[in-house]
């Protein structure tokens, strides 16, 4: 049988829709996979090996019948912990919730469902999807962080458990755990994708994203997951968008890219450094139109607002429950916790006030290129468990509610994955993918399996 | 009663010492530390953030409408 470690999700369900491979098929390699490399990687909080054969062998005996769910039928996917999937314990990471089962899917999954995704189970968050480390190990060298939040995401996605898994974003939760261990990571345009049912961390910040094996595996899955929900406040209706994966299949022009100097710049290592300028030399022969890109003024506050905007709203969603168990939790969600109920609302009000100039600079600048170009990471994953890396990379687009992608691009002198993000325009998360497929296409990095998932 | 922008830099210290000895005393070194610093991250951002400083408007009062965050946070993407 075809080794489907690192297949994507479109040649999976191709597989499977030409029936040279069942659902059932697909389904129990991953698990067989996972049962061989987790014990040691912990990328799984919960495998529901049951469940997901049985909805495998739904799935052939739908095929068979001649039906297809939709583009992502038999194909197996995890789900972050701090999403809710009914009848299946959704911890959020804390022991408070060690015993949470919910009685229904959280949007996101209904629609992976909906499309014929199989969830393989739920992988491990940080607690509540904060900062306090995980025990997920990266596969590519137990001593180097995973990164996080949404650690056994993309530890699952790296290590061949399955070819995409959910996680979220409300600073670098997605692109930094897919950039330290080397896939594809992609958060939508803020309110594009429903976040009914995923546990909150901060209200005007979070964002689903996923992990998948390639730039077009994103796009699939935008199709499947965006949409308006009436019962998530943000959600925006998006129904003027094209099909995301449809229109990578089109010929994509060189875009215009911003390479983002100043502040990034000096805080990046000087191998990555490096990497990116081989990089960028590599993208101009491509025929591409490069500029450098000054950040604005606003810029350098923007991560002070979004430390301040971040504290007060986890603070107001954990208020009751932290007044009743403040131990039960780690040191430092309590420390979030604990400062965001005492900083002032004036300084609440003043974060969204910048928040609001520093996404009118960046639009202004994104008015005249696809998108800006930036090492995904200072450098690979730093090697030190007690953090999961530096989100000061990714806040700024995220607080302004910017699409980001993540891709790899290589792999740095101590073995461990690099790759660049890119950012685009709010809104033109089609424009932001055909960018990143273009640099995909033009490095043309085949990522492999890290060696603690390859030993197995 | 003083208010905190009466204390003078040395007074201010003073007050900060005698809060975190009660914090430590009540939670711990550990906790306490993390909350110190937490909190001292978060007065640092409290500190640095003023719209104004990079207002690109001689007119203040239009740019303190232009600026002023959303009834709905989503505004602020849409």
């Amino acid at each position: 049988m075809t080794d489907l470690a690192l297949v994507s999700v479109t040649k999976t369900a191709q597989l499977i829709r030409d029936r040279q491979l069942s659902a059932t098929e697909v389904v129990t390699a991953a698990l067989d996979r996972i049962e061989r490399t987790d014990d040691l990687l912990q990328a799984w909080e919960l495998v529901d090996r049951d469940g997901a054969i049985t909805a495998a062998r739904q799935a052939d005996e739908t095929l068979a019948r001649g039906d297809v769910l939709g583009p992502l039928h038999g194909v197996p996917v995890g789900i972050k912990d701090i999403i809710a999937t009914a009848g299946l314990r959704t911890a959020m990471g804390s022991p408070i919730y060690a015993d949470n089962i919910p009685n229904q899917d959280a949007a996101v999954v209904a629609r992976l469902k909906g499309a014929g995704a199989i969830a393989l189970g739920k992988t491990v968050t940080v607690e509540f999807a904060m900062s306090d480390p995980p025990r997920t190990l990266n596969p590519w060298n137990r001593e180097h962080t995973p990164g996080g939040s949404s650690s056994g995401s993309a530890v699952a996605v790296a290590s061949g458990h399955c070819p995409a898994a959910l996680g979220t974003q409300t600073a670098g939760s997605v692109i930094r755990p897919a950039a330290y261990n080397g896939v594809t990571g992609f958060k939508p345009t803020y309110g594009l994708v429903s976040r009914r049912g995923v546990f909150p961390v901060s209200w005007t910040l979070d964002t689903v994203g996923w992990m998948t094996r390639t730039v077009t595996d994103a796009a699939v899955l935008m199709d499947v997951l965006h949409g308006l929900d009436i019962h998530d406040p943000a959600s925006v209706d998006a129904k003027s968008h094209p099909g995301y994966a449809a229109r990578l299949t089109e010929d994509i022009p060189a875009p215009k890219l911003g390479i983002v100097s100043g502040d990034i710049e000096r805080t990046t290592s000087t191998e990555m450094q490096a990497h990116m300028f081989e990089l960028i030399e590599l993208l101009r022969q491509g025929g591409n139109w490069v500029e450098l890109y000054d950040l604005p003024i606003s810029y350098l506050y923007i991560r002070d607002a979004k430390l301040v905007i971040d504290s007060v709203e986890t603070a107001e969603v954990h208020k009751t429950v932290f007044a009743e168990r403040p131990g039960d939790y780690g040191p430092s969600a309590r420390a979030k916790i604990e400062t965001g109920k005492l900083l002032p609302g004036s300084a609440y009000v003043e974060a969204q006030r910048v928040r609001r100039q520093f996404r009118r600079d960046i639009d202004e600048a994104l008015a005249s290129m696809d998108a800006l170009i930036m090492p995904a990471a200072a450098g690979p994953a730093p090697r030190d468990l007690s953090t999961t890396g530096d989100p000061s990379f990714y806040s700024p687009w995220t607080t302004a509610g910017l699409p980001a992608i993540s891709v790899p691009t290589g792999i740095s002198r101590n073995g461990m994955p690099i790759g660049v993000q890119l950012v685009g325009r709010g809104h033109d998360d089609a424009g932001l993918l055909r960018a990143a497929r273009w640099v995909e296409e033009r490095v043309g990095y085949e990522p492999e399996l890290p060696p603690l998932a390859a030993s197995n | 009663m003083k208010f905190p922008g009466d204390l003078t830099d040395e007074e201010r210290q003073e007050a900060f010492d005698r809060l975190r000895e009660r914090a430590v005393e009540a939670l711990g070194e550990e906790r306490a530390t993390a909350i110190e610093v937490s909190l001292w991250k978060a007065s640092e951002a409290v500190a640095r953030l003023d719209p104004l400083r990079f207002s690109r408007d001689d007119s203040p009062a239009f740019y303190l409408h232009e600026t002023a965050p959303a009834d709905h946070a989503q505004d602020e993407v849409r």
